[in-house]
């Protein structure tokens, strides 16, 4: 893919030679020669199908951290493994276990009776599954690697991305975090018990570079139906529909009858834009009034779609975050030249809009009723749009990268850009230390609902505080657990500043929660392994929209619900 | 490793400052009131091994199902007798294979028919590049047995419809990974079949084998439970699986626009026409010069209309109707159908009744419905007839067009006959021959308004064809 090739920051490499001289770190086999090119398309064919070469790129320069090898984390690793990310690093201080054979797939019983440090066996295992892969472990236990590591922010920044597996809401995490956000790498905060998980992603600014979501009414509005530009009005205008033949006639495109339709009506009725219902009314009788028979499939196209002709100034995409984001202000990125291409490119079309009032043109035309001839003129109208539109742009974004002596993009990556303009989008969530002082909106809400599993959430911070306070102090009453539990989820809630009373606690999940007893399952495991790889991937790619910002999973039931900590 | 080892680190761990959760469980080194099992005997299940799962099936909870009971005897009968089948050893079958052996089955097979392709080893984590032409039931089972001792998996590298319905009869459970809707109705009307009923008309339990499917395409994917005779069956509601709606053919032949249309020019137009690779080859999507050819004749055309975007790897995802693949969608969706497959067995928490949905983007998005059973359903209702209301003009090859995509039939090639007489077969080459002649046929030269046809294709149906003129 043109354009993004040129902004790739390569943190997988930095990250290797870091690494090379990193004293901790054991790199196991280093396989430079990369899997022939056929084969590598091959390999990945069924999933550059959908999040394309651009993508499979960007996992490709990934270098991801994971800390501890349990099932959750090799999980995770796995599916991550396997589509081809650049390198991954396992940090894990334990030995395997005869416990870890019945839930861990990337542990074998000979490792366990050679006593094999965890993350070095299971990261020999994971790297087995994709030569492609570099595997590096780090066989000490996150807290002395903390400990021994001056620059935390330098030592993260070297990952593109840090998954937490197991890791309880301590202060080790706690500083992972604040190291991770500071360095604005994402982190994932894994957690399971049972038949329950959760996984929280912290990242304070994720940018997303092609959503890939709502592709059938982006498009559409991209058509500029309400607002039609003069060269569309000048191809429509080309069409005499009373003069055509019936063949013609019934494959006229119905982007032409709309555009036909809404200026002629708005010609009679001297209106400068279609906004009212019932002018869209209107324009539907007009088009009745011109169709030949009920066999005309464009018509019916263009009554269906009859509603885009009606005014809305793309508010959504307007008001999105990505466009009034305190990067776009100046267009200067924050960390890297990724994110400055992108803010700097945001800050021109900003610009853009202000003068045309409208998002570019992307060039991409949906399949329609029609003719070859006239669906690829109309093709090459909203091409050629798409193309003047981005010129423009990229006059903007000189002019800016001038101001603002930043490095300027290149004409092929503005027009990646414009193309991906409707789909570009921006999620920020606020660090961890936030979250655990404050209850969030979302948080509060979730958690008036009777039996909500919102309440696992509270449940995961009570038991590692339960844990970490009673220590050399066992309990020899059981039912005393559930009470402690009990006493400590409503501390946590009030200090998160909710008044005492205001929720109820879940009695049957902290029973359940109980009775799994810190267990992890190797299915459930498998499951959110799955969900945090498939979060990854749209975190490393750049693609689709990342749940925002935490899921919960029920596997009693199994239902899962997001929310916003 | 010794018992007072695995205690001392269990005890460093809880020490850990409770940085790492400890290895024991919260609480597991208290006394805790869950414990209830006693008097554990045989060596396979009484492993360590299997302690994650013993906190899970060896106590009880408010949220475990109605008749479950805390007991050892689950892990025993996981381990010694629960016998289970998986259908299909690709994306979702490498990662069910690997869930069953770890959610503690002893006993496990595996049935699939295909071999091990390039492009499987992005998600089928099993196989390796040596593995290339190799059965993948084979290799599956002999890594999953080289990886975990104590399971023991048989393959069998076959198709389902070459297994006799006592061969499945023998399992308490069948899972299928599968990626075509055909091969799901068939082995639900196995199933279906197998599950009989008393002269009371109830069902009898002991002949009861559920099924648990499970599907992926891209970010989306489905997870079906289904209890033969007691909950809906998948042929209840096959119009959940619409067929596919193909590209209208004067749009192919007379008004190209987007490229797929000059591919499927190509592939179904020209193919046929030229026959460039002999009289009686027929297109072979994974044959890399038929998919050349297909390309350049398609970006003849293209480049002919002005239409742009022709490329080798959609020519191969038009022709072979490629469906999009990721590991992830494939782990969750697999885990899900064991995660419900240890409820099914153990009833530790209910399962799902009786379709789950996911999506993986935007967000994450899961959604558990009930569906209905059909009364007559064509496998599991009172199996009446279909009745088809078509032209006595309409020659037969039409007429199994209309088969195809009937929503409710969605029969592919299926064979028809009228009591011993063949009307048309097209997978027996004799029969093909024979009935060839028939397809360019009115209706009316073949039968009357009214009759009964039987129709074989997933499974066996009745249809009566009335003829409106």
């Amino acid at each position: 893919m043109p354009g993004a090739e040129e902004s790739h920051e390569c943190r997988h490499r930095t990250g290797v030679l870091a690494f090379l001289s990193c004293c901790f770190c054991k790199v196991v086999r280093v396989d430079l020669s990369l899997l022939p090119a056929m084969d590598r398309a091959e390999r990945y064919d069924r999933q550059i199908r959908v999040w394309g070469d651009a993508g499979q790129e960007r996992l490709e320069d990934a270098h991801v951290c994971v800390i501890n090898s349990s099932a959750l984390g090799t999980e995770s690793l796995k599916s991550l493994v396997l589509p081809g990310i650049g390198a991954f690093t396992l940090i894990d201080g334990k030995n395997c276990t005869v416990r870890d054979l019945g839930r861990n797939f990337f542990v074998t019983e000979d490792q366990v009776r050679k006593n094999v440090n965890r993350a070095e066996a299971c990261s020999m295992l994971l790297r087995d599954l994709n030569h492609a892969v570099e595997g590096n472990y780090v066989s000490e236990d996150i807290s002395d690697v903390l400990n021994r590591t001056e620059d935390l922010g330098h030592f993260f920044s070297t990952y593109s991305l840090v998954i937490a597996a197991d890791l309880s809401y301590g202060p080790v995490l706690q500083k992972v975090a604040s190291a991770c956000y500071s360095a604005k790498v994402p982190l994932m905060i894994c957690r399971i018990n049972g038949l329950f998980g959760l996984v929280r992603i912290i990242v304070p600014e994720h940018l997303i570079e092609n959503s890939r979501d709502g592709v059938d009414s982006k498009q559409l509005s991209n058509l500029c139906l309400s607002d039609p530009f003069p060269e569309l009005v000048e191809y429509a205008a080309k069409f005499d529909l009373d003069a055509l033949d019936d063949f013609s006639h019934k494959h006229v495109p119905y982007v032409v009858l709309l555009v036909k339709a809404s200026m002629d009506w708005k010609n009679r009725n001297s209106l400068v834009r279609i906004v009212e219902r019932r002018d869209v009314e209107g324009i539907r009788e007009l088009l009745e009034s011109w169709r030949r028979s009920n066999e005309e499939e464009n018509f019916d196209e263009a009554l269906r779609k009859a509603y885009l002709v009606r005014f809305s100034p793309e508010r959504n995409v307007l008001s999105s975050e990505a466009f009034d984001a305190r990067g776009g202000e100046d267009g200067r990125g924050p960390s890297s030249s990724l994110n400055g291409s992108f803010w700097l490119f945001v800050a021109s079309v900003r610009k853009f809009i202000e003068e045309e009032g409208r998002l570019p043109v992307s060039g991409k035309l949906p399949d329609m009723t029609s003719d070859t001839e006239s669906y690829v003129g109309l093709q090459r109208v909203y091409q050629s749009k798409s193309r003047k539109d981005s010129e423009k742009i990229a006059s903007y974004v000189d002019k800016i990268a001038h101001d603002t002596r930043t490095e300027t993009m290149s004409a092929t990556q503005v027009q990646y850009f414009t193309n991906l303009a409707p789909y570009l989008s921006v999620q920020r969530t606020r660090p961890l230390e936030d979250e655990l002082k404050s209850c969030s909106a979302d948080l509060e809400r979730a958690l008036k609902e009777e039996s909500s599993i919102a309440h696992l959430y509270i449940f995961f911070r009570a038991v590692d505080m339960y844990l970490s306070e009673s220590l050399g102090n066992i309990v020899e009453d059981s039912s005393k657990h559930f009470v402690e539990l009990q006493a400590k989820s409503m501390q946590i809630l009030s200090e998160m500043g909710m008044p005492p009373g205001s929720v109820n606690i879940w009695r049957e999940g902290l029973l359940e929660f109980l009775r799994y007893d810190g267990s992890e399952i190797h299915s459930v495991a498998s499951i959110l392994g799955g969900i945090i790889a498939q979060e990854s991937v749209k975190l490393l790619t750049r693609q689709f929209v990342p749940v925002k910002n935490t899921i919960i999973f029920n596997g009693a039931n199994a239902t899962t619900s997001v929310l916003e900590l | 490793m010794s018992c007072v080892l695995e205690l001392e680190r269990l005890a460093l761990g809880l020490q850990d400052t409770g940085i790492v959760r400890g290895e024991g469980g919260y609480l597991e080194s208290r006394k805790t009131p869950f414990r209830e099992a006693k008097g554990r005997t045989s060596k396979m299940y009484d492993d360590d091994r299997q302690e994650d799962l013993r906190r899970l099936l060896e106590r009880s909870g408010p949220l475990a199902g109605v008749n479950f009971e805390a007991s050892p005897d689950t892990l025993k009968f996981l381990a010694e007798d629960c016998r289970v089948l998986v259908i299909g050893a690709g994306g979702l079958g490498c990662e069910l294979l690997k869930g069953l052996a770890l959610a503690g089955l002893g006993s496990i097979d595996v049935i699939d028919m295909d071999t091990i392709d390039m492009s499987n080893l992005n998600r089928q984590f099993l196989f390796r590049d040596e593995d290339i032409g190799k059965s993948k039931a084979e290799v599956a089972a002999k890594f999953i047995m080289k990886r975990i001792s104590h399971v023991k998996v048989t393959a069998h590298h076959a198709a389902i419809q070459d297994k006799p319905s006592s061969f499945y009869s023998q399992f308490n459970l069948v899972i299928a990974g599968l990626d075509s809707a055909f091969a799901r109705r068939w082995i639900n009307n196995v199933l279906v079949s197998l599950a009989k009923l008393d002269e009371s008309g109830a069902v009898n339990r002991e002949t009861v084998i559920p099924l648990i499917d499970g599907g992926t395409e891209s970010f989306l994917g489905h997870i079906r439970v289904i209890i033969p005779r007691v909950s809906p069956c998948f042929e209840c509601s096959i119009d959940l699986f619409p067929p596919q709606t193909k590209i209208q053919l004067c749009t192919i032949a007379e008004t190209p626009r987007v490229p797929q249309h000059c591919i499927a020019y190509a592939s179904e137009i020209l193919w046929d026409r030229r026959k460039p690779f002999g009289d009686r080859c027929r297109l072979d999507g994974d044959n890399p010069d038929h998919i050349s050819w297909i390309h350049s004749e398609a970006s003849k055309r293209a480049e002919q209309f002005g239409i742009q975007g022709v490329t080798y790897k959609l020519a191969q995802g038009v022709v072979k109707n490629i469906i999009p693949a990721i590991a992830s969608t494939n782990a969750i969706v697999a885990a899900g159908c064991v995660n419900e497959a240890l409820k099914l067995v153990t009833d530790c928490a209910p399962y799902i009744k009786d379709y789950l949905l996911y999506n993986g983007s935007p967000g994450v998005y899961t959604y558990v419905t009930n569906l209905e059973k059909k009364k007559d359903c064509a496998v599991c209702g009172t199996r009446s007839p279909y009745l088809l209301l078509v032209s006595k003009l309409m020659i037969l090859e039409d007429f199994l067009e209309l088969l195809k995509s009937d929503i409710e039939l969605q029969a592919d090639k299926p064979m028809l006959s009228i009591g011993t007489r063949v009307l048309r077969n097209s997978t027996i080459p004799a029969l093909e021959e024979s009935t060839r002649q028939n397809l360019v046929k009115p209706l009316a030269e073949l039968f009357e308004s009214g009759t009964t046809l039987h129709m074989t294709s997933a499974y066996d149906r009745e249809l009566i064809v009335k003829f409106t003129d």
